[in-house]
C-alpha cells in the first residue's frame, strides 16, 4: 500500500533578528508515521513546530498538508481543523472547566453546539486518557501536573484530528508520570492510527515512540532515520543523546 | 563623531516609534477587520461586561460620591468670598457631568480594567495559551480583543453616567447635612442650570475612554514578552499609556465638544 504524503517541510528557513533559527529544513511526514524530533535545548524543534503550525512566519521555504501549500488563509484554516496539538505548558484555559477545555473547539467554533453531546464527548475523551470523571467540572488550576498533561492530551485528540502534534509531553513530570504519559500516547498513535509529530529531547521517549527520528542541531537536520538505524549510527551528536 | 552619533541615536529613536506606530496601527486595523468579519462570541462579551462595568460599579460610585462631596465643600468655600454660595448645587452637577464623572471613571478604570486585561491576555501569551487559541481555529482577536474593547465600550458610558449620579448625590448629602442647604431648592438648582448636553458630552467622552482603556489593555497583553517580567512590564505600560491616552482624549475632545 502506498502511503500518503501528510505534512511536506521543503527548504524552510527561518530568522529572528540576525540569527537563523531555522536553516533549509526539509522532511516529509507519510500518513499514520510518527515522527520524533529531538534535539538539545534551543535547537530549534519547537519553532519548527510553530512554523509548521503557521504561529510564526518563515523566510522562506514551503509546507505542504494532503499537498496543498499552507500558506493561504483558507488552506491554514482547514489544516488546523485537521490538527490536535498538546503544548508543553499544557495550555489549558484557566477560567473554563476541564470539560470546556477539551471540548472547546467544537464549543466556541461551532454555530449552535450541543453543550449535553459535548459534554459526554469530553468525558469520554477524559476516560480514554485515564482521568476520573468527576474532574470535569473542575478547573485546571485544581488539578496535578499529570492530569494536566492529560487534559490537553485529551483536548488535542478531541476533533479526531489527522494529525497528533505533541512538544515536549514529558517536560516537568516525575520519571513515573513520564513514562505514564509516554505508553499513552504510544496507546493513542497505536489504537487510532493516527499520523504523530513528537518534539522531546528524550532519546528513549523517541526510540519508544517513533516511526522516524529527526536530530536538529543549530537548526539544520543533522541527522535522520528510523530508531534501528539511529542505534546503529556513528553521528557524534546523535550518540551523544543515545550514550549520554 | 559626535554629531554623527547624535544624528543616528534621533534617527534610531525615530525608526522605532515608527515601528511601534506601524505595530499599533496594525493591530487596531485587525481589530476592526475581525469585529467586522465576526464570528461574535456572545457568552464571552457578557462575562467581560460583568467583569469589567459590574464589578467595577462599588469603586467607581465611592470616587464618585467622595469627589461630589468634596467638590460641593470646595465650591462653597470658593463661592463665599464673593457671596456666590448658591451656586454649588449647580457647579457640582456641572463639573461632576461635563468633567469629573468621566475623567475619573476613565482614571479609574485604566487603573483596573487596562491592567486586569493586559495581565490576563500577557500570562494567557506566556503560557502558549493564545498558540493554543490559533491551534483551536479560534481568532485570539475575536475571543479576546473583540468582546473585551466592546464591553469597555459600552460599560465606560454607564458607568459615567451612574458616576454623574452618585457625585451629584454626594454634593447633595454635603450640600444638605453640613451646608444647610435646603434640600429641595438644592435638588432645584441641580436640575434648573443642568443641561443635556452637560450630561452627553460626559458620556461621549466615556464611549472613547472606552475604547482606549480596551484597545490598550489588549494591545499591551497581546505584545508581552517572555516570564512574569514581561507581564509585569506590560501591565505597567497598560496603565500608563491607557491613563495618559485618557488624559489626552479629554482634553482633545472637550475643545472639540465646547470650544465653539
Amino acid at each position: 500500500m502506498i502511503k500518503k504524503t501528510k505534512i511536506e517541510v521543503n527548504s524552510l528557513n527561518k530568522i529572528l533578528g540576525s540569527k537563523e533559527i531555522l536553516k533549509d529544513v526539509s522532511f516529509i511526514l507519510e500518513q499514520e508515521e510518527h515522527l520524533v524530533i529531538i534535539g538539545s535545548s534551543g535547537a530549534g524543534k519547537s519553532m519548527l513546530i510553530k512554523c509548521i503550525l503557521g504561529l510564526e512566519n518563515i523566510n522562506s521555504g514551503s509546507i505542504f498538508f494532503d499537498d496543498n501549500l499552507i500558506s493561504e488563509n483558507s488552506d491554514k484554516q482547514k489544516f488546523l481543523n485537521k490538527l490536535g496539538v498538546c503544548f508543553q505548558s499544557n495550555a489549558l484555559f484557566d477560567s473554563y472547566t476541564v470539560w470546556e477545555n477539551v471540548a472547546f473547539k467544537s464549543l466556541y467554533n461551532l454555530s449552535s453546539p450541543n453543550i449535553f453531546n459535548l459534554k459526554k464527548l469530553a468525558i469520554e475523551r477524559l476516560e480514554e486518557v485515564g482521568l476520573p470523571t468527576n474532574i470535569a467540572e473542575q478547573y485546571p488550576s485544581e488539578l496535578s501536573g499529570g492530569m494536566q498533561k492529560r487534559v490537553g492530551i485529551a483536548r488535542s485528540m478531541f476533533s479526531e484530528p489527522d494529525i497528533l502534534i505533541f512538544d515536549e509531553p514529558t517536560t516537568g513530570l516525575d520519571p513515573i508520570m513520564s513514562k505514564k504519559i509516554i505508553s499513552l500516547i504510544g496507546k493513542i498513535i497505536k489504537n487510532s492510527k493516527k499520523t504523530a509529530i513528537t518534539i522531546t529531547h528524550d532519546i528513549n521517549l523517541a526510540l519508544f515512540l517513533a516511526s522516524k527520528i529527526i536530530l536538529i542541531d543549530n537548526g539544520k537536520v543533522e541527522w535522520s532515520g528510523t530508531p534501528k538505524q539511529a542505534m546503529l549510527s556513528k553521528n557524534k551528536l546523535l550518540n551523544i543523546f543515545l550514550n549520554g | 563623531m559626535k554629531i554623527v552619533f547624535y544624528i543616528e541615536l534621533v534617527g534610531q529613536t525615530f525608526l522605532i516609534f515608527l515601528t511601534k506606530v506601524g505595530i499599533f496601527s496594525r493591530f487596531f486595523w485587525d481589530i476592526l477587520s475581525q469585529a467586522l468579519r465576526g464570528p461574535f462570541y456572545t457568552k464571552t462579551f457578557l462575562n467581560q461586561l460583568v467583569q469589567i462595568g459590574f464589578l467595577s460599579l462599588p469603586v467607581v460610585g465611592l470616587t464618585a460620591v467622595f469627589t461630589g462631596a468634596a467638590l460641593a465643600l470646595q465650591i462653597y468655600s470658593g463661592g463665599m468670598r464673593f457671596n456666590a454660595e448658591s451656586v454649588v448645587p449647580s457647579i457640582v452637577a456641572i463639573g461632576i457631568c461635563r468633567e469629573l464623572g468621566p475623567v475619573l471613571c476613565g482614571l479609574i478604570m485604566a487603573g483596573r480594567v487596562a491592567s486586569s486585561i493586559s495581565a490576563e491576555i500577557g500570562t494567557m501569551k506566556v503560557t502558549e495559551q493564545i498558540d493554543a487559541l490559533y491551534t483551536l481555529n479560534t481568532n485570539p482577536y475575536s475571543f479576546l480583543v473583540v468582546p473585551r474593547v466592546c464591553a469597555c465600550i459600552l460599560s465606560l458610558p454607564l458607568l459615567t453616567l451612574t458616576s454623574d449620579i452618585l457625585g451629584v448625590f454626594g454634593g447633595f448629602l454635603v450640600g444638605v447635612s453640613t451646608l444647610e442647604f435646603n434640600p429641595t431648592n438644592y435638588l432645584l438648582n441641580t436640575v434648573k442650570f443642568l443641561e443635556l448636553a452637560d450630561v452627553i458630552s460626559g458620556l461621549i467622552k466615556a464611549v472613547f475612554f472606552g475604547l482606549i482603556i480596551g484597545v490598550l489593555g489588549t494591545f499591551h497583553g497581546l505584545n508581552t514578552t517572555v516570564g512574569a517580567r514581561g507581564v509585569g512590564k506590560s501591565t505597567i505600560s497598560a496603565v500608563v499609556w491607557s491613563s495618559i491616552s485618557v488624559l489626552a482624549a479629554n482634553y482633545i475632545l472637550t475643545e472639540a465638544l465646547f470650544n465653539k
